[in-house]
């Protein structure tokens, strides 16, 4: 059975204002303000990289993810699939930009044969589709780092087996 | 990584703008301008045509009769004046009424030399404190360990410009060296050479010394503590217990987990570092940013305190930033007290 994941507007619509704010607050001061030589450099490098954060939103807007007993698919203005016995790399990082850590947000990155997949907790459903992703991991015995770990234990996903033999690659 | 990226770009601009906001209020404060004051002095010397007629100038160039926030406006250049945009955005800090120069002639290399100096300290502090820092914490309680508890707590304890006037005295008196100065005398004033940049690596070891010592003490401290606390945690025991080499078994995760702080403090040590060199650079005759800053606020000189405080903002705010992306790049953990949001 396939399950769809998608990314709901109303969750990009942050991305949206964003990359909207800082387009225009970067052109604004590009075109009206004749700043010297530096800023010029960077608001133009802020410029695109605001540009390159809508343009992602209107990608993730126009994506679904298909995961199904096979393998992963990416489909959308970007196709790419990783299929679960080539998972090679599998990692969820948290960010956050408030000093007490709270209100953040995940980032999960699979890798297989030379593809790289990266999904955002934005995503509907995120933690089945950890869920699923890790259950393969744990099947091809990936060597799941410690950050990881906790990330997962912070999403109340059990690990497989005690996992010390994974800490320190040497010791069995 | 992209997402925190962009996400943290974001926050610095209003920060930036606050700050711009807070400095200008800030040096506004004091009751009355460094022009009206001249314009007293002027007065009671009997008045002359000219000095009325450029503090008139400067009064209509930058809205000094005006309301506060068109003032602020064309000092950060977001409103145009008689020549159109000029302000910080567009290269131009004003004018030094004290100086009666433009500030950026004024400040010329120091700008440059602060940010040296600076950065040559935090760099000083990471190399001394991290090896330090280490073996006080893998050696708990040996003689070598007290020892750099001992220097550390000395080093926190003696204020900076008080080591900064004993080295300058003993150095003197002992080794008959002038360590005041950023370089010699035959350099100050002349085109950037080999030479001359050679002299200001010599002249440059004391102050960063004098200004590093408190940093690297409390960076040493942190460094042991934190450490130590990860030695003593199961999973290090447990990997020393099934053969893990010991080296290995602390380098690979107990000192990434103990760099945070180490990465953290990037930002809170720019400015700790910065205004504890305004001091030294008084004591030691050092040709930084400090001392005209003192000067600068002492004689209500706003456009020439304004910028220099926007440029000290602005390297804690850089700080904080490049802080804030290593700390998200080396440890993207969650902390199990928060929650991610969707």
């Amino acid at each position: 059975m396939v399950k769809v994941f998608t990314y709901p507007a109303r969750t990009l619509f942050g991305n949206y204002l964003r990359a909207f704010f800082g387009i225009v607050l970067t052109s604004a001061a590009l075109l009206l303000l004749n700043p010297i030589s530096v800023i010029v450099y960077l608001l133009v490098f802020l410029l695109c990289l605001f540009l390159f954060y809508g343009i992602r939103a209107i990608i993730r807007h126009l994506t679904r993810l298909e995961v199904g007993g096979d393998g992963i698919y990416m489909i959308g203005p970007i196709n790419r699939r990783i299929m679960w016995e080539d998972l090679g790399g599998f990692r969820l990082n948290y960010y956050s930009t408030r000093r007490d850590g709270e209100a953040g947000w995940m980032h999960l990155k699979l890798k297989g044969k030379g593809v790289k997949l990266s999904i955002d907790s934005t995503i509907g459903d995120f933690d089945e589709l950890v869920r699923l992703s890790s259950s393969v991991a744990y099947h091809n015995r990936l060597d799941i780092d410690a950050v990881t770990r906790r990330n997962l234990k912070a999403l109340g996903i059990a690990q497989p087996g005690n996992g010390s033999n994974l800490v320190y690659g040497t010791a069995d | 990584m992209f997402t925190y990226f962009v996400h943290r770009v974001l926050i610095m601009i209003p920060t930036l703008l606050v700050i711009s906001i807070l400095t200008f209020v800030i040096i506004q404060l004091p009751p009355g301008d460094y022009l009206s004051n001249h314009l007293e002095e002027l007065k009671s010397q009997g008045e002359s045509a000219t000095a009325m007629a450029k503090i008139a100038f400067y009064r209509e160039q930058y809205a000094l009769d005006k309301s506060p926030l068109e003032q602020y406006a064309r000092w950060m250049g977001l409103w145009p004046g008689p020549d159109g945009f000029s302000g910080l955005i567009q290269g131009n800090w004003g004018q030094s009424f004290a100086y009666d120069l433009p500030v950026r002639e004024v400040v010329g290399d120091r700008l440059g030399l602060s940010f040296l100096i600076n950065f040559s300290t935090i760099l000083f502090i990471y190399i001394v404190a991290f090896p330090i820092g280490v073996y006080s914490a893998t050696r708990q309680y040996s003689i070598g360990d007290y020892g750099f508890t001992l220097i550390g707590y000395l080093g926190l304890a003696t204020p900076n410009f008080l080591l900064a006037m004993v080295l300058l005295y003993y150095a003197n008196v002992y080794f008959g060296i002038s360590i005041g100065g950023l370089m010699d005398d035959k350099f100050i004033g002349q085109p950037w050479s080999f030479e001359k940049a050679m002299s200001i690596f010599d002249h440059m070891l004391i102050p960063v010394i004098v200004i590093g010592t408190s940093g690297t003490a409390s960076m040493i401290r942190r460094l042991r503590a934190n450490l130590l606390d990860e030695l003593q945690k199961q999973y290090v025991t447990t990997a020393k217990a099934k053969g893990v080499p010991r080296l290995r078994a602390l380098i690979k995760y107990p000192i990434r987990m103990s760099l945070n702080p180490f990465i953290a403090d990037i930002g809170s040590l720019l400015p700790d570092v910065i205004s504890g060199s305004v001091i030294v650079s008084m004591v030691l005759s050092l040709p930084t940013v400090g001392p005209l800053l003192l000067e600068a606020l002492r004689n209500q000189d706003q456009y020439m305190a304004g910028s220099l405080l926007m440029f000290l903002a602005l390297l804690t705010v850089v700080g904080m930033f490049i802080s804030d992306v290593l700390l998200a790049v080396l440890d993207p953990r969650i902390r199990l007290s928060g929650g991610a949001t969707k």
